[in-house]
Parts: C-alpha cells; structure tokens; sequence
C-alpha cells in the first residue's frame, strides 16, 4: 500500500504570511483589522502547533510517519470488516476517519467514526 | 537499585528536583543558578548538584569557579573525608551550595547507585537539592533523573525545544516522575502577541503539563552570569523578580502569572497604525 505522506499537508507557507503581513503594514491604520483576516491560520504560531501535534503522535509512538499510516490503514480495514458483520456501512460518505491520540506518557487511544445505515436485524439476534 | 531508593525515604527532609531539557542550549544551568539562589534567599537551605560532568558550568554561572577544590568523582572515588568537604559554599547567599563537577572526568565514572547515595545524603541536611542535567536523554540523564523526586523542564518556545521537551516528559514517566513542572524560558510576549510564537495556553496543549514558570527574554541574565553573579540578587530587575516569583510558587504560595499585556498607550497606538510588529 502506497500511503501518502502525512506530513506534507503541513508545509509552511511561511512566505505568504510574510508577504501579506507587509500588505496589512502598508495599509497602516487599517491594517490591524484586516491583519487577522489576511493571515488567517497561516500564522506561524498555528502551523508550529499543528507541525509539533503530527510529530509529536509520531515521537510518542516510536513509529514513523510512513509507518503509523499503513497502521491506520490495517486497522481501518479490520474494522470496516468487523462492524459489515453486524451493520451497512455507509460507504458513499467519505467521511470516516481514524485517529491515533497520544499523550506525553505513552498511552494511546484510537478514535475512529464509521457511518453505519442500518444494522442487520437477523445477525443482531 | 531499586532497594537504594525505597530505602526508607521518611527520614530525608529535602527534596530533589532535577532541573532537565533534553535539547542543549535552553537555559538549565542558569535556571539552576538562579532557582537555587532564589530558593535559599528565602530562607530554604538549598545544594545544587552538577550533573554534567563533562561540561560543567555551573560554577562559573554562580561565580565560584575559582572556589572548587574536590568534585563529585573525588567524592565517589573517596578522596574527600564527608561530604560537606566537597560542597562549595556560595559568597553572598547563605545557606546556598553547590557540590560541582570537573571538566577532567566523564560521567561513566559515577554509577546510579552512587548518584542515588549522593543525592539521599544530602536530603538529610537540605530542604532542596536542584540536579543540574546535561543536555540529551543517555547515560547523564539516566544518573540526574535516578535520584530525583520531582522535575522541572525548561524549555523555550520553539519547536525543536518543545519536541524535545516532550521526548523528555516520556522518559520521566519511565523513571516514575510523573508531574513534570515547565519552566518556559525565553519567552518574548511580543512575538506570542503577534502570533509568531506558541503560547502559554498552546504548550498546555501540546505538552499536556502544569507550568510553573515563565521567564522572559532578558540582557540581564547574559550580564549577570558574565559577573558571575545570579540574576536573582538584582531584585529589581524583572527578569530577576521573575526568578523570584517561582520560587516563591515552589514554596506553596499562589503567586499569579505575570500579565505580559499590560502595556503603554503609545504602544498599543504604534501597534494599532501596524507600526507595532517586528519592531
């Protein structure tokens, strides 16, 4: 399985919150309104945050980037076959996800939602 | 080892608290210096201990270099009739010592069981004892963290610190340190204002950790350890009264956050017309 980096979703542009920081500078007094809707969430407070949250999961785990993707996978898999056993899952909805949440001491928790239409009325009994 | 440490801890009266980072270059020894300094200036008798054997400065940060005469292998290896003959008595600050390092060992000539020994002696006599760390997580970090009861990590807001400091937080765990305090040093309430640097609430957030302190940027503690003299001994100074405030919170006092927005009119004007960033 070729999994895509998750990692590159966080390059930081870095350049075009300079570029539109100086934007909001030339428009002086008015500036101080606009500056926030300029940056948006490309300030580079945000982006460390969010780059710091992805490695840190990584760091936690003592797993690579790569690595930690393909594990997603697997158990999303395992998953969707374990609950189509007992329920329709909703598969048009791309909306599933699975996450891994770590803490600083090593404990983790895996979050995943899965649309299910209906459940099997004759396999529940 | 493990018998070393449960070895009936009722009797010791002080407290260690290993002052740790795992990225270089943050801030532990001055933060050392200074906690330690400010910890016995309010009346806690207080010994730091040298941990980074191989490159020690602790004792040039508190201006005692030229004081040292046993280090702490000379003490393992014997060669010091008690313990107090290795310890180095500060100048001006009563009840303040420090138990050094020398640049001519390696910290392979000192075992845990014997930094635990160290470390329970002196909690007889002192009310603190602030092992200064070296910078990474191997054999020198195994010997500061072995014998110590709670940690302070220091850190600065950016992200190789804060990665670090996390990796660090995970090791503590390892050892049984569970509730780490952060120490954020650096700290330039301007920037984090302007969104260019993580917060107080962020690290919070990433680090999931109380925080004890926060130390703002400041020319003072650059002047100060150049002296040779700890930043805390200058009540005036911000950065100094900063120091204070910690340990003062160490002692159990409340003592609220410094408010970082509590700026002049005409800043907050040169701020308003975008004058006000990167300046």
């Amino acid at each position: 399985m070729k999994a895509q980096h998750p990692r590159q979703s966080f390059i930081p542009p870095i350049e075009s919150a300079q570029k539109k920081s100086k934007i909001a500078k030339l428009l002086g007094l008015f500036g101080l309104a606009f500056q926030k809707q300029l940056e948006g969430d490309d300030s580079p407070k945000t982006i460390a945050k969010q780059r710091l949250l992805s490695v840190l999961q990584n760091d936690r785990m003592n797993i690579s980037p790569g690595k930690m993707d393909e594990l997603r996978h697997r158990i999303y898999n395992d998953l969707v076959q374990l609950i189509s056993k007992y329920g329709e899952i909703d598969m048009d909805k791309p909306d599933f996800k699975i996450d891994l949440l770590t803490d600083s001491h090593g404990k983790m928790q895996f979050v995943s939602n899965i649309l299910i239409n209906r459940i099997h009325q004759d396999k529940s009994n | 080892m493990g018998a070393a440490i449960q070895h009936s801890v009722d009797e010791f009266r002080g407290k260690a608290i290993v002052v740790t980072s795992g990225k270089g270059g943050v801030g532990k020894t001055t933060t050392t210096a200074n906690m330690g300094s400010a910890l016995a200036m309010h009346g806690s008798s207080v010994c730091m201990i040298d941990a980074d054997i191989g490159l020690h400065n602790l004792d040039l940060v508190l201006g005692l270099e030229n004081r040292v005469v046993y280090d702490i292998i000379d003490l393992v290896q014997g060669k010091c009739k008690s313990i107090r003959q290795a310890l180095v008595k500060h100048k001006k600050i009563d009840n303040l010592f420090l138990l050094p390092a020398s640049k001519a060992r390696e910290n392979t000539d000192i075992t845990v069981e014997q930094m635990v020994w160290i470390v329970n002696q002196l909690k007889r006599c002192f009310d603190f004892i602030l092992i200064d760390c070296p910078a990474g997580i191997d054999h020198g970090f195994e010997l500061s963290v072995a014998a110590a009861d709670e940690a302070w990590i220091v850190t600065r807001s950016e992200v190789a610190a804060i990665r670090d400091a996390d990796k660090v937080i995970g090791r503590l765990a390892q050892v049984g340190i569970f509730n780490p305090q952060l120490i954020l040093n650096c700290y330039k309430p301007e920037m984090a204002r302007h969104q260019d640097m993580l917060d107080l609430q962020d690290l919070k957030d990433i680090l999931n950790i109380d925080i004890i302190g926060i130390l703002p940027e400041s020319k003072n503690v650059i002047i100060s350890s150049n002296r040779g003299v700890p930043v805390v001994m200058d009540e005036a100074s911000f950065i100094g009264n900063a120091f204070h405030r910690i340990a003062q919170r160490v002692l159990g006092f409340e003592v609220p956050f410094e408010n970082f927005e509590n700026r002049g009119f005409f800043t907050r004007l040169k701020e308003f017309m975008g004058m006000g960033r990167n300046a």
